[in-house]
C-alpha cells in the first residue's frame, strides 16, 4: 500500500481498485445503526485546510471518525498561519503532535507534496490550487461503478472549467488508469492546449457538447465560476449555458443508462440545469455519501496497518 | 432555365473569346459560341472576372440608414463586380448580438443582390473590455465566423488571446485592426478659434 | 483462520508434517457438529451461521447444507469479516478488508453461532464478537470451529468442537478446505524436528 496519497496519477490499477472494494465494505457502515469501526482507534487525523471548503473537511472528518480515530481540525483562519507561519513550520507542530496522517487542501498546487517530505505520517492531498484533488477521483469513480457496474471501457465527459479544475486533473489520471475513456469538453479558453499529453494520452478534447453527449456513459459537469467570466474566459453567464450548460433537451440525448455527475457546490443554472441536477441521472447526492466510504477506505489502507 | 452568351470578353485579361453561361455555371468557353436559346451580351472591350469578395465594407445598417443600408450597399457592391460583402460591426447598435448580426444577413437576403455576411463584434460595443457573445453569433442564422472590432483595435493582449482561444469552438477568425492606441495617440495641440469680429 | 499468538515462533527448519483428518474425517466430523447443533439447538430454530473468513465462511455453509439434509430445517449463514476489530492491526501492512453478509432476516433476536476453522489464541473471536456487536444485538452468541488447538489467551470456549488437537507453540494447525484450498484435510506441521 502507499504511505501518501497526493496524486491520482500514483495510484496503479490494482491499488486502486483495492480501494474501491474497501470503499465498498466501508459503505456498509452508513446503513448501520452503529456507524463506527475500531480499525483506527488511537490514531490521530489532522485536517489542514487553507481554504474553506466545508464539505470535503467534513466528508473527511466524518471517515475519520467512523474509524474511530481521534480528529483534529487545523484551520489557517484564525491561526498562526494568519500570523505568517510557514507550511513547514506548522507541519513540525503537527508533526510534534503526533499526527498520524495529515489531510491538507492548500490553494498552492503542489503543498501537500512538499509536506509529505516533511511529516513522518501520511498524506492525503484534499485539494491543491488548480493541481489535483484525488479523492474526489476515487469517489467519482466508485459512484461510476456501483451505478453502471464497471470501469474499463467507460466514455466519460468531463465538461467545464477543465483549466482551473483539480477534480478534472484528478480524474483524467484515475479514470485512464482505471480503462475508461476521458473526453474533455469546454470552450477552448478553459481547455489547456496540452492536457492530453501532459496527463494521460488517449484523452480527447472537444469544443462541441452537442456531438460528444450521445456517445458517452457518464458526463461530469465542473463547477464554473461566474468570476471567469470577468476574466473574458467566456462573454456571459448565458452564453456558457447555452454553448455548455447541462440542460433537459442535451440529457435526453444522452444514451438511456448515462449517469450525470457533479462535484458540487452546483451553479444551477449555470452548468446544469435544475432538472437535470434532480433526475434520475443525477449521481450529486450518491456522490457525497460515497466520499465518506471512499475517504475511509482511504484513511483505513494509509493507516490501518503497519505500512512505516 | 436562364443561358447568358457573352461574346468577345477578355477572361481576367485574356484575348477576347466567348463565354457561355447555364444557371449560374460557366459551360463553355471559346470563340465563335452559339446558343440560339441564350441572351446574348455584347463583351467586347469589357474584362470577366469572377465575383469579388469585400471582406471590409460598412453598411452602416442598423443605425445610419441615412448614410448608407444593406440594400444600397449591396447595389454599389454588385455594380463594381462584388458578390459577397462581409459587413463590420460598427453598427448602431453595434453587432455584438445574434440579433443584429441576424438583422444584418436577413437584409443582405431581402435585397437578393450579394451575399451579405455580418462580421461579428469581438467585444461588447467594440469597448475592448468584455467578450461579446461570439458563440451565439456563430451559432445564429448569420453563421458569423470573422470577428472583428473595425477600426477599434482590441488593444489588451489578455482579451485578445482569449477571443483567439474562444473561436477556434467553431473555426472562427478574428480580424484585427493591428494599431496599439497608446502608442498612437497622438499628443493634441488645441487652439480654440474666437467667433467672427472678436477683437 | 486461526489467530496467531504474540510471539508466533518461527518455522522450523526441517518441518514435520502429520495429517489429523483425512478428507473423509472432515466431512464426518462436519456431520457430527451438525449433530450437535441440531441436538443442542433442539432443532435449529431462530439460529444464524456466521462464518468467519476465510475458512469458516465455507464450513457454516456445509454446516446448514447437512442441518437441511438431517431435518429439513433451513438454517440462514452469513459472513462476519472482523478485519476492522483485530487488535493486531498495526503488527502487519494494512489487511485488504471482505465483506461482511448479514442473512436477510437480520441476527437482531437469533441464535448466531459463529463458525471458524481453528479455535487457538481467541483473538479472532474476541474481534468477531465486537464485530458482531456493531451489527446488531443476537439473543445469543455460540461458536463452532472444526478444530480446537488449545493455548488460549482469552476468556473464550467453543460450544462445538469437531476435533481437540493438543499442540505445542511450536507446532502449526492447518486446515484446507475443498472450497478453498481443493481438498479437505487438516495438518499438523513442525515440533518435532524443530
Amino acid at each position: 500500500m502507499i504511505k501518501h496519497l497526493l496524486s491520482g496519477g500514483d495510484l496503479d490499477a490494482d491499488t486502486a481498485t483495492e480501494i474501491l472494494d474497501t470503499a465498498a465494505e466501508m459503505a456498509t457502515v452508513a446503513g448501520r445503526e452503529i456507524k463506527k469501526l475500531p480499525a483506527l482507534r488511537g490514531r490521530t487525523v489532522v485536517n489542514l485546510f487553507y481554504e474553506d471548503s466545508t464539505r470535503t473537511r467534513i466528508s473527511f472528518e466524518a471517515a475519520a471518525k467512523r474509524l474511530s480515530a481521534d480528529v483534529i481540525n487545523f484551520s489557517a483562519k484564525g491561526s498562526s498561519v494568519t500570523k505568517g507561519e510557514s507550511l513547514k513550520d506548522t507541519a513540525l507542530t503537527l508533526q510534534a503532535m503526533g499526527a498520524d496522517a495529515v489531510v491538507v487542501r492548500h490553494p498552492a498546487s503542489g503543498a501537500p507534496h512538499r509536506l509529505a517530505n516533511w511529516v513522518d505520517g501520511s498524506v492525503v492531498n484534499a485539494g491543491d490550487g488548480t493541481h489535483e484533488h484525488p479523492t474526489q477521483a476515487l469517489l467519482d469513480a466508485y459512484t461510476m461503478r456501483s451505478r453502471l457496474g464497471r470501469l474499463a471501457g467507460l466514455s466519460v465527459a468531463v465538461v467545464g472549467d477543465v483549466l482551473h479544475s483539480r477534480v478534472a486533473r484528478s480524474n483524467v489520471l484515475l479514470l485512464t488508469t482505471l480503462g475508461a475513456k476521458v473526453t474533455l469538453v469546454g470552450p477552448p479558453t478553459l481547455i489547456p492546449v496540452d492536457i492530453a499529453g501532459a496527463l494521460a494520452p488517449g484523452t480527447d478534447v472537444s469544443y462541441d457538447l452537442d456531438s460528444v453527449l450521445p456517445n458517452v456513459d457518464v458526463v461530469m459537469m465542473l463547477r464554473v465560476q461566474r468570476e471567469r467570466m470577468n476574466d473574458s474566459y467566456f462573454p456571459s453567464a448565458r452564453e456558457y449555458a447555452r454553448r455548455y450548460g447541462l440542460d433537459g433537451p442535451r440529457m435526453r440525448r444522452l444514451p438511456e443508462h448515462a449517469i450525470v455527475m457533479h462535484p458540487g457546490p452546483m451553479n444551477r443554472g449555470m452548468e446544469i440545469t435544475p432538472e437535470v441536477a434532480d433526475s434520475r441521472r443525477s449521481t450529486i447526492v450518491e456522490q457525497v455519501t460515497n466520499g465518506v466510504s471512499v475517504r475511509m477506505a482511504v484513511l483505513y489502507l494509509l493507516l490501518g496497518g503497519n505500512n512505516r | 432555365m436562364t443561358a447568358y452568351l457573352i461574346t468577345s470578353v477578355s477572361v481576367v485579361g485574356a484575348a477576347p473569346t466567348d463565354l457561355l453561361i447555364r444557371d449560374g455555371v460557366v459551360a463553355e468557353v471559346g470563340p465563335g459560341l452559339s446558343a440560339p436559346d441564350a441572351t446574348v451580351v455584347d463583351g467586347a472591350g469589357l474584362v470577366a472576372l469572377p465575383g469579388l469578395v469585400d471582406l471590409h465594407t460598412h453598411l452602416r445598417e442598423p443605425g445610419r440608414e441615412d448614410a448608407e443600408t444593406v440594400e444600397s450597399g449591396s447595389r454599389a457592391a454588385a455594380l463594381g463586380g462584388y458578390t459577397a460583402v462581409c459587413a463590420m460591426a460598427n453598427t448602431s447598435p453595434v453587432a455584438d448580438t445574434a440579433g443584429v448580426v441576424e438583422q444584418v444577413w436577413r437584409l443582405g437576403r431581402e435585397a437578393g443582390l450579394v451575399d451579405v455576411q455580418p462580421i461579428g463584434a469581438v467585444t461588447v460595443g467594440l469597448a475592448g473590455e468584455r467578450l461579446a457573445e461570439l458563440g451565439a453569433m456563430a451559432d445564429s442564422a448569420a453563421r458569423v465566423r470573422i470577428f472583428s472590432d473595425d477600426g477599434h483595435c482590441v488593444a489588451d493582449p489578455k482579451l485578445m488571446r482569449r477571443a483567439l482561444e474562444y473561436v477556434k469552438a467553431f473555426d472562427g477568425i478574428i480580424a484585427q485592426h493591428a494599431e496599439e492606441p497608446r502608442l498612437t495617440e497622438a499628443p493634441r495641440c488645441t487652439r480654440v478659434r474666437s467667433p467672427p469680429g472678436s477683437a | 483462520m486461526a489467530y496467531p499468538p504474540a510471539a508466533r515462533p518461527s518455522p522450523p527448519r526441517q518441518p514435520s508434517v502429520k495429517v489429523i483428518l483425512a478428507s473423509a474425517d472432515v466431512q464426518r466430523v462436519v456431520d457430527r457438529i451438525a449433530h450437535q447443533i441440531l441436538e443442542k439447538t433442539q432443532g435449529a430454530a431462530d439460529t444464524v451461521l456466521l462464518g468467519i473468513p476465510t475458512r469458516g465462511t465455507p464450513l457454516a455453509r456445509r454446516l446448514a447444507e447437512r442441518i437441511s439434509t438431517f431435518e429439513d430445517v433451513v438454517v440462514p449463514v452469513g459472513v462476519l469479516d472482523i478485519t476492522l476489530y483485530r487488535d493486531d492491526l498495526r503488527r502487519h501492512a494494512t489487511r485488504a478488508v471482505g465483506p461482511t453478509e448479514l442473512p436477510s432476516g437480520g441476527i437482531d433476536g437469533k441464535r448466531v453461532i459463529l463458525v471458524d476453522d481453528v479455535l487457538f489464541s481467541g483473538r479472532t473471536v474476541r474481534a468477531a464478537l465486537d464485530a458482531l456487536n456493531d451489527v446488531g444485538r443476537p439473543a445469543s452468541v455460540q461458536l463452532a470451529v472444526l478444530v480446537d488447538r488449545g493455548h488460549r489467551e482469552l476468556p473464550i470456549r467453543a460450544d462445538y468442537v469437531g476435533k481437540n488437537i493438543p499442540t505445542s507453540l511450536a507446532e502449526s494447525v492447518k486446515v484446507t478446505l475443498a472450497e478453498v484450498d481443493g481438498v479437505d484435510e487438516v495438518k499438523l506441521y513442525g515440533g518435532a524436528t524443530s
